[in-house]
């Protein structure tokens, strides 16, 4: 990896070289993995229902949106493309709307993901007009969690944590890809018919998009920052993708990751750090023209949001972080492979409450309860930056 | 999305259970197929036939098609070869060249190829060590994400393994009789041993040599089998060199890069 340190750092924004450079690994990436997908069998009895080949598995979030973005310069104007987003039912929060109608929906509106998603969708809808972009929101009941909550144990096993229940959990909603989407103001029971779904996993290692990337900055300055870098790239191949793997193929459908190219990473690896991120630029005085632009954009991912900003997503590229604190203990195992659910609660009532080790979270805004974290998946990528360390 | 099942057992063919074929179904709904063979090995003390010399190698093979105009069933085997392929996975590009037809053919072709290759005899030589290696090489030619298990008949050989980051799933497990199942995913009935193969080279069971085995060399012995693993050979051009650059020297074999307690433990750890 390039371990020099900066010297001289001239502020990256969306004519910078290597947002240049990151544009065309990333177009050539997708390319290999959009184009020439065949068309997906049809289903019997959906000979109605729209058929897609491409989805994305879509938090709303930067690195999504970016991959979205760009397809839509690939891919003729003609194929619709869906995006996949997850809330899930959260019987703590939701109180007392079991029986679902308005107040479940609406709560499912509040979702930190579903709210990005739809930002995100509307930018993509303003950006590009002309393709059909079909947000999939997928709504999971509470109900519908637990009744799947064994399969997706044995399909994430050996992995075995909490952590790894929700992260699984919304993978595996996310890929089953049924939900709604809204025509006309009508909502509309669908179901996905791709089998290829786009991931926007890789870019917070490659690009250093982790909040902790930016404290290891804070703290320990570019040596930090590097450390803490090499330190995520070299467990890429030590990540949970053979998990995530087994719980998406369920659905007879591919995950397909573009920023974990083999070009790309190279790139990646011999790029300078001021090539990547922002961290570390000086302030400008605001004379120039492109200080008021891509310049001032937030240091973590810098490279990617100026790309962003390029490609017209102005509001994306300026996505901040979710500002989340979180004190991380020992994550609690599943309590097994083949246990059922009476089990469980069994041994949890068994241990006193202040030996039931789990993680706390706590956002800006709302505090995610203590009991039970598997019931509210946050985020998904809230999850996957807090816990890269549970293999 | 593909589904691999492969079983090695010294007295018995196995199968997967129904719920196990049916997650392997899930992953590969385009088509499922079944092979089986034999390998008789000479014994130690000569050419004693007996069954405690025999392999049985089985597979299951799921497919779901996403490359070219028609599916590929699986195990692919050429029609006058006995070598099998069982792949998940999608080879972008070969030597940085986009490949254009089935990947599932361009690969087989290029680990038989690698397999019938004659090796130039050292008779201090581990000549097994070096196919391995030959095969690892072949390989790392590859840009793209898979997972893969070769039975290679002429040399009694299985390879198996994940590219270098992973992005696919294999499975490890060894039965209390002994037997090796390596699969996509796992199967609940034979309990919690199942491991993931680790993403860091290629992995082959000599199917021969179990009995011969000197535990301080590079073979380790899992139930009756015999495995050795052969690392990824990355020139950083034509692949990519992540795994030189970055923890290359580590080895990977080490289970210090596996995190806390509760995570799963890792394959040869």
């Amino acid at each position: 990896m390039h371990r020099q340190l900066p010297q001289c750092i001239t502020p990256l924004h969306e004519a910078s070289p290597s947002v240049q450079q990151l544009e065309q690994l990333l177009s050539r990436s997708l390319s290999l993995r959009i184009l020439n997908i065949p068309d997906p069998p049809c289903e019997a009895g959906g000979d109605h229902a729209p058929t897609t080949k491409l989805a994305v598995l879509f938090s709303g979030g930067l690195d999504c949106t970016v991959l979205a973005r760009m397809t839509h310069d690939i891919v003729p104007l003609t194929e619709a493309i869906d995006l996949l987003n997850v809330a899930f039912e959260n019987p703590r929060i939701h109180k007392g709307n079991s029986t679902g109608g308005d107040d479940v929906d609406n709560a499912y509106e509040l979702c930190p993901d579903r709210i990005t998603g739809r930002a995100s969708h509307a930018e993509l809808q303003r950006v590009c007009p002309g393709r059909q972009w079909r947000f999939i929101a997928i709504n999971v009941p509470y109900r519908e969690t637990l009744e799947h909550r064994q399969r997706v144990i044995t399909l994430m096993h050996p992995h075995n944590t909490e952590m790894d229940l929700s992260i699984s959990s919304a993978l595996y909603f996310a890929a089953r890809g049924i939900g709604v989407y809204s025509q006309d103001g009508t909502a509309i029971p669908y179901k996905t018919s791709a089998r290829v779904l786009l991931s926007g996993l890789g870019a917070d290692e490659l690009l250093g998009g982790y909040q902790r990337h930016a404290t290891a900055y804070n703290r320990k300055g570019f040596s930090g920052l590097l450390d803490e870098l090499e330190l995520d790239l070299s467990r890429l191949g030590k990540r949970n993708l053979g998990r995530d793997d087994r719980v998406i193929s369920n659905w007879a459908r591919e995950a397909r990751f573009p920023y974990l190219d083999e070009q790309l990473l190279t790139w990646a690896l011999a790029a300078p750090v001021a090539e990547k991120c922002g961290f570390g630029e000086p302030a400008g005085d605001g004379s120039d023209a492109v200080e008021e632009g891509s310049a001032r954009l937030e240091p973590g991912k810098k490279v990617l949001r100026c790309l962003a900003w390029k490609l017209g997503m102005r509001d994306v590229a300026r996505e901040k972080k979710r500002a989340v604190r979180l004190h991380i203990r020992e994550p609690r195992r599943v309590p097994s492979f083949f246990a059922d659910m009476s089990h469980r609660s069994n041994s949890e009532r068994a241990r006193p409450r202040w030996k039931q080790a789990r993680p706390k979270a706590r956002t800006s805004c709302r505090r995610v309860p203590r009991r039970s974290q598997h019931r509210y998946v946050h985020t998904t990528s809230f999850l996957i930056e807090y816990f890269p360390r549970i293999p | 999305m593909c589904g691999i099942f492969c079983a090695l057992s010294s007295h018995q063919s196995r199968w997967p259970t129904i719920n196990h074929q049916r997650l392997l179904e899930n992953r590969g709904p385009d088509s499922c197929h079944r092979a089986e063979s034999v390998e008789q090995s000479p014994s130690i003390n000569g050419f004693d036939r007996d069954a405690s010399c025999r392999t049985h190698i089985t597979f299951l093979s799921t497919v779901l098609s996403l490359r070219g105009t028609q599916t590929v069933a699986q195990p692919y085997m050429q029609h006058d070869q006995t070598s099998r392929l069982c792949w998940n996975g999608e080879a972008w590009t070969v030597d940085g060249t986009v490949t254009d037809a089935n990947d599932t053919q361009i690969v087989y072709s290029q680990v038989l190829e690698t397999t019938q290759t004659e090796l130039s005899r050292l008779p201090q030589d581990d000549e097994t060590l070096r196919r391995a290696d030959a095969v690892a090489a072949a390989m790392s030619r590859i840009a793209g994400p898979y997972a893969f298990v070769f039975h290679d008949s002429l040399h009694g050989l299985i390879y198996f393994g994940r590219d270098s980051l992973g992005r696919r799933s294999l499975l490890f497990n060894v039965t209390d009789d002994g037997d090796v199942i390596i699969s996509s995913i796992p199967d609940a009935t034979l309990g919690t041993t199942w491991t993931e193969v680790e993403a860091d080279g290629i992995y082959c069971v000599d199917l021969k040599r179990a009995d011969q085995l000197d535990p301080s060399g590079p073979w380790v012995r899992h139930g009756t089998f015999a495995v050795t693993k052969a690392q990824y050979h990355f020139s950083g051009t034509g692949g990519h060199s992540a795994n030189q650059s970055v923890g290359g020297d580590e080895s990977p074999m080490s289970a210090s890069a596996h995190g806390p307690v509760g995570g799963p433990t890792s394959f040869l750890a």
